[in-house]
């Protein structure tokens, strides 16, 4: 019943064991796994639907669909609520225990030694040659210190300036702020989706054409959850953060 | 109480609007070299402190001293018009209107077909609502049925601008609703600048027209109409300017409240109760009031930034209370 | 100047409020509209004023069509007391007879010496400038009217059209106030004032010319007009009259269908 606890499901579990999926894994725009979701019927969380299913167990995440976790606890059917790692080792855990709880051990394992192997081919940076960047997101939201993303800056050889800056876990921060770090590089969601919101506005701001920074565009989908699209998000911004130091080097 | 002279008010008042103008850009969230900023930007150098001084800290300032100017300035007109002394852009629903207005441009992605969709959508929304006003309540109506034509179209619109925006495909739209009812100066550039103020500009020259007009209907539409005002011209002035200008100033800012409100009836007595006087002084005031509501925003620092109209209605609320229980002791 | 209408029609809300109505107002006369409520008095008034327009026939100011007239000319040419003091503000008294010259004064309102004369004579005239820096809503009924008609007077127009200008006052105040518009008659400015009580009509008026249910009944000299026989059918009333130094006076005194009739009193 959640976007993220959907994508280990359908990665971990035979699809024939898989009943339902949300709604939301079937768009191809947020979810990595749309193509295999659309197999099989989606769900919008309600409690009625699921009870539908018969269903042997339900996978939710810790912070969503409270109300139908609640009701069907009380009606007797087991939930699993499954928490939001906050690093990458965390995620990895939660592969671990979830592929072992469901009895798909061999699939388990397959998912994170690929994982390895491919975060091990993640060049390093010296601390010093780190290129700064900063995180934002629709509306001025930004990523600090103990947040998966944090994760995945550090990993991706970036220093995270919103976490130097004292910034735990997540919060708004003005462009001001954003200009006086002067960083290096600025991610930003990939694709806005449609429609245009206020939220994207600020990423259009002048200012933001006149800093000299470089602007990385990650799909949301690779770093939305704490799953193996993680991996993808760390390759692709440990590549932009070798080119600005290629570039910093150069000039 | 002898009414202060009128010139030496409006100096005071300009004064104190050019000061919270300074403050307001002084003021920011990281430390800034204005001196420097200022020094560079003339210079034609793109540094950091010049982008920082020209991309956000002057635009937020001209803006909230243009959003504030309109709002005290068309607050002050309508109650002169309207003979009301409720009327003002928020209470009667005319920046909920012109709120809807902008958001059905905005998220329909008509704003990006042509420049100034966005104002143009917030005036007509703003139009609608002063033109529904004017046959719901009239002029002159009692202070009842203005403000439940105010109550029904506000309601109206608030909610056909919450229907608008859940039903923008984007997940964000639905979070932003904040924004459009309360308003906002965050994070506004150049471009917000460049598209509102020169019709704002001609909104508040439409509106400082009448000023000689809104005097003389003090003594009711037939004796001033005897004194020469052409009532429907003022009228279509007044709807004109109201719609111009509010209209344009919610587009880039949101429907900031009470400001209309609050202000005219401050300076009503210093004004010597001169309907017409009281236009220019109520705009500076408006001015004044909104920026130091923005700055009181900043120096609050709180994250996420407080909303402008959480502010203003903090300060305003208990003021219209105020207003009503005198209204009610004086008596129908 | 002289202001005549013409053959007016007026509807409101579908009703026909004047049918074909026709008077002439010129310079140095006073005329009294009178006739009951209902008749059609304020809509002439206002017709003749200019300020609202007729379905059909001609309001003409020396010959010319009012309509024709841009409206500070109109301004300039007349000025209009309403009926209702309903000025809700604390505005104080000398600015508010001051707006009485709204249309001297430029777009944004500079007053000249000559302006400041007119509202100080106009004040004097009314008797209201020891109320200059008084608040007009705290003004009493009576000062209201002398202070609104103080503004009528400083337009210095040579036509001056009054709704009920005495109503609300005490007897020395009526006095004192048709006093003024003869006086502004007498100084060569035609007064059309809509009165209630018809002994002041007679006592003042250079010509009445009473209205009933849309119609102008009868126009002439107050003498002619206030018959018994017109009285009871137009105001439904019985009077008690007599003269005094060759001007009639009335005391309504009973209503016509009434047993007790006064016209037997009369003697």
């Amino acid at each position: 019943m959640n976007l993220c606890t959907d994508e280990l499901a359908v990665r971990l579990l035979d699809p024939a064991r898989l009943l339902s999926v949300t709604w939301l894994s079937q768009d191809a725009r947020i979810s990595n796994v749309a193509a295999q979701a659309r197999r099989m019927p989606p769900n919008r969380g309600f409690a009625e639907e699921i009870v539908g299913f018969r269903p042997d167990l339900v996978i939710a995440g810790r912070y969503t669909t409270r109300m139908t976790v609640a009701l069907l606890q009380r009606s007797g059917v087991p939930v699993l609520d499954l928490d939001v790692p906050v690093d990458v080792a965390g995620m990895e855990k939660q592969i671990g225990d979830l592929s072992i709880l469901l009895g798909e051990e061999v699939r388990g394992q397959k998912l994170l030694s690929g994982i390895e192997r491919r975060l091990a081919a993640i060049p390093q940076i010296p601390d010093k040659e780190k290129p700064g960047a900063i995180v934002l997101k629709p509306n001025g939201f930004t990523v600090g210190r103990g947040s998966l993303v944090d994760d995945i800056l550090t990993r991706a050889g970036l220093r995270n300036l919103a976490a130097e800056q004292g910034l735990e876990r997540y919060g708004q921060v003005p462009l001001e702020i954003i200009a006086d770090a002067r960083p290096d590089i600025l991610i930003v969601d990939g694709e806005p989706g449609d429609g245009r919101t206020l939220a994207f506005e600020i990423l259009n701001h002048p200012l933001l054409k006149h800093l000299p920074l470089h602007i990385v565009r990650l799909p949301s989908r690779l770093w939305t959850c704490a799953g193996p699209g993680v991996v993808d998000a760390i390759a692709l911004l440990s590549r932009a953060a070798i080119d600005v130091r290629k570039e910093r080097r150069g000039s | 109480m002898r009414a202060c002279p009128h010139a030496a008010l409006l100096v005071l008042l300009g004064s104190l609007t050019a000061l919270l103008l300074a403050a307001s850009i002084a003021v920011g969230y990281a430390p800034l070299d204005i001196a420097q900023a200022a020094r560079d930007w003339l210079h034609g150098d793109m540094s950091l402190p010049a982008l920082v001084l020209s991309e956000l800290r002057i635009p937020r300032a001209v803006l909230g001293l243009t959003v504030g100017f309109t709002l005290g300035l068309t607050g002050a007109a309508m109650q002169g018009f309207l003979r009301n002394p409720l009327a003002d852009p928020g209470v009667i629903g005319v920046s909920a209107m012109a709120a809807l207005g902008s958001v059905i441009v905005f998220y329909s992605g008509l704003a990006g077909a042509f420049l100034l969709a966005l104002p143009l959508g917030g005036i007509t929304g703003a139009a609608v609502a002063v033109i529904l006003l004017y046959a719901l309540a009239g002029r002159g109506g009692s202070t009842t049925t203005l403000v439940l034509a105010g109550v029904a179209i506000s309601a109206f619109a608030g909610a056909l601008t919450s229907l608008a925006l859940n039903l923008s495909p984007s997940p964000y739209a639905a979070m932003e609703i904040m924004f459009w009812l309360m308003g906002s100066l965050a994070e506004r550039s150049m471009l917000h600048l460049e598209l509102a103020v020169p019709l704002m500009f001609l909104g508040w020259c439409l509106v400082l027209s009448t000023a000689k007009d809104l005097d003389a209907l003090v003594l009711g539409e037939d004796t001033a109409s005897s004194l020469g005002v052409h009532i429907p011209g003022l009228r279509l002035r007044l709807v004109a300017g109201t719609a111009l200008s509010v209209g344009s100033a919610v587009a880039v800012a949101g429907a900031v409240g009470f400001v209309g409100l609050i202000v005219p009836h401050l300076l009503r007595p210093l004004t010597g109760h001169r309907p017409g006087r009281l236009l220019l002084a109520s705009g500076l005031g408006g001015a004044s009031l909104t920026m130091a509501a923005d700055i009181a925003i900043r120096l609050l620092a709180t994250r996420p930034e407080l909303k402008l109209g959480v502010v203003t209605a903090l300060i305003g609320a208990p003021f219209l209370f105020g207003l009503i229980y005198r209204l009610r002791r004086e008596g129908p | 100047m002289t202001i005549e209408a013409e053959n007016i029609v007026a509807r409101l809300n579908g009703k026909t409020v004047l049918d074909g109505v026709s008077l002439t107002l010129s310079p140095g006369e006073m005329v009294g509209l009178i006739g009951p409520n209902g008749a059609g008095k304020t809509t002439l008034l206002r017709l003749m004023a200019g300020i609202a327009m007729p379905q059909r026939g001609k309001v003409r100011y020396d010959g010319r069509d009012i309509s024709q007239l841009d409206f500070r000319t109109r301004a300039l040419a007349r000025a209009y007391l309403a009926q209702s003091d309903d000025v809700q503000i604390p505005l104080k008294v000398e600015r508010l007879v001051a707006l009485g010259r709204a249309p001297y004064t430029g777009v944004f309102g500079r007053e000249t010496r000559a302006d400041v004369r007119a509202i100080e004579r106009a004040m004097s005239e009314a008797d209201v400038s020891h109320l200059r820096s008084r608040a007009f809503n705290t003004l009493s009924g009576g000062e209201r009217r002398r202070v609104l008609l103080a503004r009528a007077l400083c337009v210095e127009a040579p036509l001056l059209l009054a709704d009920e200008p005495v109503a609300a006052l005490d007897p020395a105040h009526q006095l004192a106030v048709m006093g003024l518009l003869a006086a502004s008659r007498d100084r060569g400015a035609g007064v059309l004032v809509i009165l209630h009580d018809l002994t002041l009509a007679a006592r003042f008026c250079d010509r009445l010319a009473l209205m009933d249910r849309g119609k102008l009944v009868a126009v002439g000299r107050p003498a002619e007009v206030l018959n018994d026989d017109r009285l009871r059918a137009t105001y439904g009333i019985e009077v008690l009259h007599g003269m005094q130094g060759g001007v009639p006076w009335l005391l309504p005194w009973a209503l016509a269908n009434s047993r007790n009739g006064g016209a037997e009193n009369n003697g």
